[in-house]
C-alpha cells in the first residue's frame, strides 16, 4: 500500500452521510412547510489551477539553470446531485454533493509526465438570487470541503488537507423543451502548506473552475 | 445613472480582487542545492566519466523484496517506510516505488545479505558488501549502459538493481539503511558529501530525506539521462 489517506478515505462516506441526513430533514421540513424542492443531476468539467509549484535546480554545461515545476490535476469530467429548496420567490436554499476522477500531472520545462490518479469529492450548501433584470438567470454562492483522495499521487499522500471551499456561479435556464440549466462557477479553497513547504514547493489558493449543464430529475411542486 | 456606473465599476473591482487572490501563489520556498547525484564510471582509459540515470519521469518503479523468512516482515515494513519517504519527497510525481510480488516486472530486488536470493550474479557484477547495505547494478561491457541482472531460475530479468542488507533487530537503522538504499535505486548514484543527509555514506543516517536529498531527487528528474538500460536479454 502506497498510504491510502485513511482519514480521508472515513471523511469522505462521513460527509456523504451527513448530506444524505441534511437532505431527509429538508425533505421532510418542506412536505410539512410546503416547500418547493427541486432535485438536479449535473454533469459538466473542471480545470483547475495547480496545487504545488516548486523549482528544480538543474546542472547545465556553463552554470545551472533554475526550472518552475507545477503538479495539479488535468481538466475532467464531474457529476452532481443537488437538491434546491425554493424559501422564497427570490431566495433558493441548495445542498450538493459531486466527484471527479482527474489525472494528476507533473510539468516541467517544456514536459509533462503522469503524477497518478486522484478522486475529487466535494460537498457544499449554498443560496440562489435570481437575476431579476435577466429572466431566467440566478445567481448562486456557497461553502463547504472538498476532499482529494488518491494512494497514486505523492503530492497527496502525506498532504492534501485543504481549507473551506468558497464558491461562486452563474445559472441560466437554457431555452428549449427540456428544462436545462448551464451553470459557470469558480470555487476556491486553500491547500496545506505545511507538508508542501517542507518539500520545497509553494502551496497556496487552489481556484476550480466548473462548467455544468443541470437537469431536474424530480421534485415537489 | 451615475449611481449605477458605481456598482458596476465595485463590481469589477470586486472580481479582480477576487481572480487576483485566487490566481496568487504564494512563495515558493528555497531549497539548498543539489549535490552530485552521477556515478562516475572508470572507462578503460582510466578516465572517470560522470553518467546520469534515472527513470522515465511519472514512472513506478517496482521492487521485490525478498523478506526471508517468510512473515518476519521486518525488511517489507522498512521498505514501506521507504516508498512514504521518498513519495513525500518528489512531490511532483516525478517518481514513485512500490512493492511487486512478481518477480517478472521487478526493476530491483531488496534481500537480506545472508538469504540466497533470487538473482543469480555473474563476473560482471560482482561487488563486495562491506558496508551495512549496498545498491549493485551492472554495467555491460562497453560500460556505456546498464544491463539487467540474471535470474537464478533462468527466467527474463528486468532488474537493474539488487540491494542487499545486513540483518540487524535495530528497526530504526534497517528503515534508515532501506531508504537510503532506495534513494540509489530512483538514481541518486552518488553520495552526499553531508554527513546530515540521507545519502551520507558513513554511520548515524538522518530518519527521512532532508531538504538537500529531495532538491537532488528533483534536480535528477530534469536531468537528461546519459546511462541507459541496455535491453534485457531472456534468461541471461
Amino acid at each position: 500500500m502506497t498510504g491510502v489517506r485513511v482519514q480521508d478515505l472515513a471523511r469522505g462516506p462521513g460527509y456523504g452521510g451527513l448530506l444524505h441526513l441534511v437532505l431527509m430533514a429538508l425533505s421532510a421540513a418542506s412536505a410539512g412547510a410546503q416547500i418547493p424542492l427541486t432535485v438536479e443531476v449535473r454533469a459538466g468539467g473542471v480545470y483547475s489551477t495547480p496545487f504545488a509549484r516548486g523549482i528544480a535546480v538543474v546542472p547545465a554545461e556553463l552554470e545551472a539553470v533554475a526550472r518552475d515545476l507545477v503538479v495539479g490535476p488535468r481538466p475532467a469530467p464531474v457529476a452532481e446531485l443537488a437538491l434546491a429548496a425554493r424559501l422564497d420567490p427570490s431566495f433558493a436554499l441548495e445542498f450538493r454533493s459531486g466527484a471527479s476522477i482527474a489525472d494528476v500531472a507533473g510539468e516541467g520545462g517544456g514536459d509533462s509526465w503522469p503524477a497518478g490518479r486522484m478522486t475529487a469529492v466535494h460537498i457544499l450548501g449554498g443560496v440562489r438570487f435570481p437575476l431579476s433584470p435577466l429572466p431566467g438567470a440566478d445567481v448562486r454562492a456557497g461553502a463547504g470541503k472538498v476532499l482529494y483522495l488518491s494512494s497514486e499521487v505523492n503530492l497527496l499522500e502525506g498532504s492534501g488537507q485543504t481549507g473551506v471551499l468558497l464558491s461562486g456561479g452563474f445559472g441560466y435556464r437554457l431555452p428549449g423543451p427540456v428544462p436545462a440549466i448551464g451553470v459557470a462557477e469558480a470555487q476556491w479553497h486553500e491547500f496545506d502548506p505545511a507538508a508542501l513547504a517542507e518539500a520545497g514547493a509553494a502551496a497556496g489558493a487552489v481556484t476550480r473552475f466548473l462548467a455544468w449543464l443541470a437537469l431536474p430529475v424530480g421534485g415537489t411542486p | 445613472m451615475n449611481r449605477r456606473r458605481g456598482t458596476g465599476s465595485m463590481w469589477r473591482m470586486a472580481v479582480v480582487a477576487a481572480l487576483a487572490a485566487a490566481c496568487d501563489s504564494a512563495t515558493i520556498p528555497a531549497l539548498p542545492g543539489p549535490y552530485d547525484f552521477r556515478l562516475a564510471i572508470y572507462g578503460a582509459d582510466g578516465r572517470a566519466r560522470q553518467r546520469t540515470f534515472h527513470w522515465d519521469r511519472g514512472a513506478v518503479v517496482p521492487v521485490y523484496v525478498d523478506d526471508e523468512p517468510v512473515g518476519a516482515g521486518a525488511l517489507s515494513q522498512a521498505f514501506r517506510r521507504a516508498v512514504r519517504a521518498w513519495g513525500a519527497a518528489a512531490v511532483f510525481g516525478e517518481v514513485r516505488l512500490r512493492e511487486t510480488t512478481d518477480l517478472g516486472e521487478a526493476r530491483a530486488v531488496l534481500r537480506w545479505h545472508d538469504a540466497t536470493g533470487v538473482l543469480s550474479t555473474p563476473m560482471t557484477c560482482l561487488g563486495p558488501v562491506t558496508g551495512a547495505a549496498s545498491t549493485l547494478g551492472c554495467l555491460n561491457d562497453p560500460r556505456d549502459a546498464l544491463r539487467t541482472w540474471p535470474r537464478r531460475d533462468g527466467e527474463p530479468s528486468q532488474v537493474i538493481y539488487r540491494v542487499v542488507i545486513r540483518r540487524t533487530d535495530d528497526r530504526e537503522l534497517l528503515d534508515r539503511l532501506v531508504i537510503h538504499e532506495m534513494g540509489h535505486v530512483l538514481g541518486i548514484l552518488s553520495h552526499s558529501p553531508n554527513p546530515s543527509d540521507i545519502m551520507w555514506a558513513g554511520p548515524d543516517l538522518p530518519p527521512a530525506p532532508t531538504a538537500r536529498d529531495r532538491s537532488t531527487l528533483r534536480s535528477l528528474y530534469q536531468t537528461p539521462v546519459d546511462l541507459p538500460v541496455e535491453s534485457a536479454s531472456p534468461g541471461e
